[in-house]
């Protein structure tokens, strides 16, 4: 099956010089859920910028949904099939109702005003918020933005979620209705996350991410339970899985989710 | 608190159901001749015009009080220095002063029925739909929903500084500290623009802010802009009268 992302040797450095990715290669398969961790400025948020052609116009090394990504236009093209829930709902909600937000990706999508109506009713609705249509969004609370944001994407019926720290800030209710969300949406997901309860939810595979080199990738158990490749990687294994650990060192049951 | 300039927009009142685009474009036309105002007389006239809006808005003057506290501040100064300054003697400066200071009072209380009545976004449509260049309009737009944002990191950065001992006095460290702190505060509006900017072209946004609404106007809208732009033919024609 042709791989939904397909990375290779991706070397990016910022304007300045500043080293972002380093060398990397990926190849993503469809439905799967990819969970990036890594310490911040490992890069995670640079590749997902890269994906989509915000950081410089033409990303040769990339192919996205069997597109190569050598023409503005392929990229152009791509963006309306992935789709980049940003950590900041504050930099994603740029509009003055809950509607012209969520409305913005399909009317850039060409699409008639009862369609783009419709799909907005559909994207409330299935992050919970329907009703919301004239709210103001700097009135929302933290997971509601989150939410709001989602519906954005939503929106656009992408084939690809690319989610930039996803329960970041978020109280418990607020991060298990995005783990529910997250669990819900059928095609590819990329997470980038310094959660790793949400790694052990959600992934299908974890890739480590080092100063924008892949150190990485795997198994979510395989990689969340190596001390020392999280350790040299400037990272902790949670505590929970530190008993998990312990106690398959001593012989005693499965793990997470067995 | 919300403070933002639509909050009664859903109200009802003869202003609140009138077209956007009518409003808008018969209250600029007003606003046009407030400002063309030389004379006390048209001054009152203009302010009592005003004030005959905003009764016809509904809209609470408790929250007109609350919006002209800052203006009449910076509408008074004129009072205070054009009766020193102005070459025709104090009495001359006092009437020029009192002229702008009542004018200025006038065009404050005619925009806030003129953007009150009806929700922001949609008095932007309503400005896309006159014609006005797209760009300016989706940086008003910006302009507006960001300033919450940058008015609520202010207040962070403000109890971040308290937090640690700061206490304002007239003195260079005060100066300083608020100096970095504007700076702050323009760099990060800055980065936020970039990401901004991102999130819209992420969701297929090139150069032109696609909107749609369903604007409908018929005669009561015609006639009531009518008697708007009336309204300001006449204040100007009492003025010219007055002043010859």
């Amino acid at each position: 099956m042709a791989a939904v992302i397909e990375i290779n040797n991706l070397t990016f450095n910022y304007e300045n010089g500043t080293p972002a990715l380093a060398d990397l290669s990926l190849s993503v398969q469809p439905g799967e859920t990819v969970v990036f961790i890594g310490p911040n400025g490992a890069g995670k948020t640079t590749l997902f910028l890269y994906i989509l052609g915000l950081l410089i116009q033409v990303p040769r090394e990339l192919t996205v949904l069997k597109e190569s990504l050598t023409s503005a236009r392929a990229v152009e093209a791509v963006r309306g099939r992935v789709g980049l829930v940003f950590q900041n709902p504050d930099d994603q909600l740029f509009c003055t109702t809950v509607f012209d937000d969520v409305a913005f990706g399909p009317i850039n999508q060409g699409l008639a005003p009862d369609q783009v109506k419709a799909r907005v009713a559909q994207s409330l609705e299935a992050v919970g918020l329907t009703g919301y249509d004239q709210r103001v969004p700097h009135h929302l609370s933290g997971g509601e933005k989150r939410r709001v944001g989602l519906a954005t994407i939503f929106a656009m019926t992408p084939e690809v979620l690319l989610l930039d720290e996803p329960t970041s800030s978020l109280d418990p209710r607020g991060r298990r209705e995005v783990v529910r969300l997250l669990k819900e949406f059928a095609g590819t997901k990329l997470v980038a996350t310094h959660d790793f309860e949400l790694a052990l939810e959600v992934a299908t595979r974890v890739v480590l991410l080092h100063k924008g080199r892949i150190r990485a990738d795997g198994p979510p158990l395989e990689i969340l339970t190596d001390e020392t490749l999280l350790k040299n990687s400037g990272l902790e294994m949670p505590l929970v899985l530190r008993y998990f650990v312990r106690l398959r060192e001593g012989g005693v049951g499965g793990g997470p989710g067995t | 608190m919300h403070p933002e300039i639509d909050r009664f927009a859903h109200l009802d009142s003869p202003l609140h159901r009138l077209d956007p685009r009518v409003k808008i474009g018969a209250f600029t036309f007003f606003l046009v001749a407030v400002a063309l105002v030389r004379g006390l007389l048209g001054a009152a006239l203009a302010l009592t015009l005003a004030l005959v809006w905003l009764y016809l808005s509904r809209i609470p003057l408790s929250f007109t009080l609350g919006r002209l506290k800052a203006v009449v501040g910076f509408l008074a100064a004129f009072l205070v220095l054009l009766p020193l300054t102005h070459p025709g003697g104090w009495q001359a400066g006092l009437e020029r002063g009192g002229v702008i200071f009542i004018k200025g009072l006038a065009m404050v209380l005619t925009v806030i029925p003129m953007f009150g009545t009806t929700p922001f976004n949609v008095s932007m449509k309503a400005l896309a739909g006159l014609k006005v260049p797209a760009r300016l309009v989706t940086m008003i737009l910006f302009a507006y929903r960001y300033l919450f944002v940058f008015a609520e990191e202010t207040r962070t950065m403000q109890q971040a500084l308290k937090a640690r001992g700061f206490k304002a006095r007239s003195n260079w460290r005060t100066l300083a500290a608020v100096g970095n702190l504007v700076g702050l505060m323009v760099v990060r509006a800055f980065e936020h623009t970039e990401r901004i900017y991102q999130a819209m072209v992420a969701r297929g946004f090139k150069e032109k802010f696609g909107t749609f609404y369903e604007f409908s106007w018929g005669w009561p809208d015609a006639l009531k802009g009518a008697v708007i732009v009336l309204a300001a033919v006449g204040l100007v024609g009492v003025d010219h009268l007055w002043l010859r």
